[in-house]
């Protein structure tokens, strides 16, 4: 008894030891061929949970149909207004970028991921998305949604990418205010206790002067995130301790919290 | 079948932990699903499943997110062979039992998780504060899901003529 004791308490250690002690390559080939066989199964919790939500979200609103549907005929009419403006602008824009010789810009060549799973333990800010096996995929990656920036691809495996969010502390991107020479830092600072995201600026020069509402973009100087990409809109400066820059509270575009499709920024000629 | 039991309880365990949205007002706590399948084999199973319950559970654990290989296996073992070891000294059947063995494993894993991450130097930006409001979010929610999960895994059992015998 004691003997056969002895053995399952060795064979506990090993497994423990063996468990801790990886090499890096096992330890990601083991995480990424388990990430892959899941997939299907995260999936197909995941596409109930929407429905679930979904159907929950549709009895909520039930009472409020005729309201819901008189704003959406003005958001209609809206954009209509919208859309016949920005045409209006294109081809004025298509005149102008002739008449300067500009090369006009191609699109950016995006690869559409589903939304899987969250982190499993809380400790970070992290998503999974599923993806149909492009080779082109690789960690460091800008991820957007239609709103703007998401995050960047930490861990890439055959079907499946990790996105580390925005609200992450861990995630940095290089950022400047749209029409104002101030660079600096977007550092995520996790979530507030009612569930908003909190970003970060820093590093601002302090003789610009910033307000609420304007526009961050990703200046593109990091090597990491193409420029350009919509980040957020400040929401309150300060100045730091030192009094030699500013720093900002930005609100991101994106809804990091409500999630289903995102676009990986993969790798171009024009995009980088 | 309690080997089959076993693999599509922490399986799904797994699976809805990662689907379900973490608590943002208590340190983006997330509910303890697979820590309270490790504790229900815990109480009910010898140790061979014990074991093999933990490792499981903190294999996927590790593997379903950016935390190191090994770290949920040794917590989840911990966790699952110290309260096999004492389950004869308490209500084994009993809702009030699995609420506090929730409740204390919860707290552990989670100053476990903290100290290995901050040591480590695998996560940034931990304050206290943060790991105390996790702790209690881990603990709430498993004040919550332990028992459950116990009343439900004991209707599967029953309903499947598991549950002649409890060790």
């Amino acid at each position: 008894m004691r003997r056969r004791s002895w053995t399952f308490w060795l064979c506990i250690g090993a497994v423990i030891l063996i468990a801790f002690n990886l090499p890096a390559p096992v330890s990601r080939g083991l995480k990424n061929g388990s990430r892959d066989v899941l997939a299907p199964l995260q999936s197909l919790i995941s596409s109930y949970t929407i429905r679930f939500k979904n159907a929950g979200e549709a009895i909520r609103g039930w009472g409020d149909l005729p309201a819901e549907k008189q704003r959406l005929e003005e958001e209609l009419l809206l954009l209509q207004l919208q859309q016949q403006e920005m045409e209006e602008l294109r081809r004025e824009n298509l005149q102008l970028r002739r008449q300067l010789e500009f090369q006009s810009r191609s699109q950016r060549d995006l690869l559409a991921g589903e939304v899987l799973a969250r982190d499993i333990s809380g400790w970070w800010q992290t998503l999974r998305i599923q993806h149909k096996g492009s080779p082109r995929l690789r960690p460091d990656q800008a991820v957007i949604s239609s709103d703007g920036l998401v995050g960047k691809l930490t861990e890439v495996s055959g079907r499946t990418a990790d996105v580390l969010l925005l609200s992450d502390p861990g995630c940095r991107v290089a950022v400047q205010i749209e029409g104002k020479s101030a660079f600096g830092i977007l550092q995520g600072q996790g979530l507030a206790w009612n569930g908003r995201v909190l970003c970060r600026m820093e590093l601002i020069n302090k003789l610009v002067k910033l307000e609420r509402g304007d526009v961050v973009r990703s200046s593109g100087l990091g090597g990491i995130f193409p420029p350009g990409l919509k980040v957020g809109e400040v929401e309150s400066v300060s100045m730091d301790e030192n009094g030699l820059h500013q720093s900002a509270i930005i609100r991101p575009s994106a809804d990091l919290g409500n999630l289903e499709v995102l676009f990986v920024v993969l790798d171009g000629e024009d995009s980088l | 079948m309690k080997q089959l039991l076993l693999w599509v309880t922490l399986l799904s365990c797994a699976m809805l932990q990662a689907v379900i949205p973490a608590w943002a007002a208590l340190g983006q706590a997330k509910a303890p699903l697979l820590l309270a399948g490790v504790l229900y084999f815990a109480l009910t199973r010898d140790e061979l499943y014990v074991v093999e319950s933990a490792v499981l559970a903190g294999l996927l654990q590790d593997s379903l997110g950016p935390i190191p290989h090994g770290a949920s296996v040794f917590c989840f073992l911990s966790i699952g062979l110290l309260v096999h070891h004492y389950r004869e000294r308490v209500f084994a059947e009993h809702w009030f039992t699995h609420m506090m063995l929730g409740f204390a494993a919860s707290v552990f894993s989670t100053l476990f998780m903290a100290l290995l991450l901050l040591s480590t130097g695998q996560r940034e930006g931990i304050s206290f504060g943060f790991v105390l409001s996790k702790a209690l979010g881990m603990s709430i929610l498993s004040l919550l899901c332990v028992p459950l999960l116990f009343r439900l895994l004991q209707a599967l059992e029953h309903s499947l003529g598991l549950e002649a015998r409890r060790i």
